[in-house]
């Protein structure tokens, strides 16, 4: 009887290092998929085998490995019924990835270069965030048992739903899908409408859930969010040689993340946290320079933007928009304060 | 928060509004394989692109054939260029006046395109490419080269000469043919 106990707690303790490896693994998915981007508005590559994808298609294999352990070990520990759901959305997540890296090579040998929003990487940018979420849910079900919160847990696994999900909406505000064969490039106001409520909206969900799945506890959200400045600055600004002056800017975007955290810590009622929600919902513009110089840019100043001049154009829409951006960022952070709160609790 | 605002509203936008953009100069570098050639003979012509100033985004060079109905006659032979040449025929949208396919105008005649993106200083790519003229006579063929951003007249090789079908300088070379 112990020694079944023994061999029981083992496998869950796999199981939670699996869940690790799961996430590690979409966030460099998403992280290559963030350079390959970057690599794409530079470079304008025509093979496949470039290194982004070379990063991109490590992280598939780091997950992949992961999930195979994590489905053993869940299996093996008589399948609990708490993670039934985390492992089902992991295992049809991991599913679209393993079908998506074919597919996107069919599609560059038919097509050539490819834009953002294609089949083959809306089966991949789907499968990432099935993938990611499944092992967030696995998160929350292991810190449930356990009943103590692990910051480090949480911020691996919240980094690679908020990555996954931003790609998303990338895909439907960003002017990078027209091809010699296809036009998927959305609507520019349609786009920058997007853009307003979806990103905002984001932040904020991500980095309240992140607090609340760690009791509020200071630190956390800011880890998370640092998390993402980091991968940002070395996927998405670091490649272009002409934004690297502009890293202190990028950086200095820390400071909401820190104070929006403090106020959540402190935080005793939902009024509280949506104070928090505005503070991050307010520096969304800021958070996603440099691309979402391309989505607002189709519907102000409308600048053949090339590279170099990505950074000029960003801080030229600044007077133009970014107050706007705030007030409306400010009030979607707050109200996704509610929803951060049900798909938490 | 104020702080926060006044240095992405403020202090961050005036300091990097003053950068100063890179300044690409391209140059080209043709040379013929013959000056005189008989009909149904070929000729090679190499074009040697570097970029002489800082890192462009992207750098092009065509050549354009005027009295071409298409590019059947024309072979490229070798090409090192970052990204695969495009070819054109007449009557298609292209970019004008260094515009980066901002302005489109209509192509009069076929061209290649062959370009590298990005383009770093002092770097150096070739095309050659083979021609068999079809008609007797004198057998023209338009050069250039352009970087983007297009932000000087430095920008663009040759800076002044005969304007091309998009509205951008050339260089000339002619070719005799004898029957």
């Amino acid at each position: 009887m112990k020694r079944e106990l023994a061999r029981r707690l083992d496998y869950a303790r796999l199981f939670g290092i699996a869940n690790l490896m799961v996430s590690f693994g979409i966030i460099l998915v998403t992280s290559g998929g963030s350079w390959d981007i970057t690599n794409h508005i530079l470079n304008k590559p025509e093979t496949f085998f470039a290194p982004p994808h070379a990063m991109l298609y490590s992280g598939v294999g780091i997950a992949l490995v992961g999930f195979i352990t994590l489905y053993i070990s869940w299996k093996k520990s008589g399948k609990p019924a708490s993670f039934g759901w985390g492992v089902k959305i992991t295992t049809f997540g991991v599913g679209l990835l393993l079908v998506a890296g074919p597919v996107d090579f069919v599609w560059h040998s038919a097509f050539g270069l490819d834009g953002l929003l294609s089949p083959p990487h809306l089966v991949l940018i789907a499968g990432m965030g099935l993938t990611s979420i499944g092992a967030l849910a696995n998160t929350k079900s292991i810190q449930k048992e356990s009943g103590k919160p692990s910051p480090l847990r949480t911020i691996v696994s919240f980094v690679p739903v908020w990555f996954s999900i931003t790609g998303l909406f990338y895909s439907f505000s960003l002017p990078f899908s027209k091809t010699d064969y296809f036009d998927f490039n959305p609507n520019p106001i349609f786009a920058a409408g997007f853009a307003s409520i979806a990103y905002p909206f984001l932040i904020s969900t991500i980095l309240i859930s992140s607090a609340i799945l760690s009791k509020q506890r200071f630190g956390v959200a800011s880890m998370v969010g640092v998390s993402y400045l980091g991968m940002m600055t070395l996927s998405a600004i670091m490649p272009n040689h002409t934004l690297v002056p502009t890293i202190p800017f990028y950086v200095a975007n820390i400071i909401p993340i820190i104070l929006g955290d403090y106020v959540l810590s402190k935080a005793k009622n939902i009024k509280n946290m949506m104070v928090s929600g505005a503070i991050f919902g307010s520096a969304f513009y800021f958070l996603y320079y440099p691309l979402i110089t391309y989505t607002y840019n189709e519907v102000t100043l409308e600048k053949l933007l090339w590279p170099s001049l990505t950074s000029l154009v960003y801080f030229e829409m600044i007077p133009i928009i970014a107050p706007f951006l705030i007030v409306c960022g400010a009030i979607i952070g707050a109200i996704s304060v509610k929803f951060a709160q049900k798909i938490s609790s | 928060m104020a702080a926060y605002f006044a240095l992405v509203l403020a202090v961050f936008p005036d300091t990097y509004q003053d950068t100063e953009i890179g300044s690409p100069q391209p140059s080209l570098q043709v040379t013929l394989s013959a000056q005189q050639i008989k009909l149904g003979q070929s000729f090679e012509m190499s074009l040697v692109a570097t970029n002489l100033g800082e890192e462009a985004d992207m750098q092009t060079v065509t050549a354009g054939f005027p009295q071409n109905q298409n590019l059947d006659n024309v072979t490229i032979t070798s090409y090192d260029f970052l990204q695969s040449p495009r070819l054109y025929l007449q009557d298609k949208e292209v970019g004008s006046a260094y515009s980066g396919g901002d302005t489109l105008v209509q192509s009069k005649y076929p061209f290649i395109e062959a370009y590298s993106r990005p383009a770093k200083p002092d770097h150096t790519y070739t095309m050659t490419i083979q021609i068999i003229p079809t008609e007797s006579g004198p057998y023209h063929i338009y050069t250039k080269t352009v970087a983007m951003p297009h932000v000087t007249e430095l920008a663009h090789y040759p800076i002044q000469g005969i304007l091309d079908h998009q509205n951008e300088f050339v260089q000339e070379h002619v070719i005799e043919v004898i029957p």
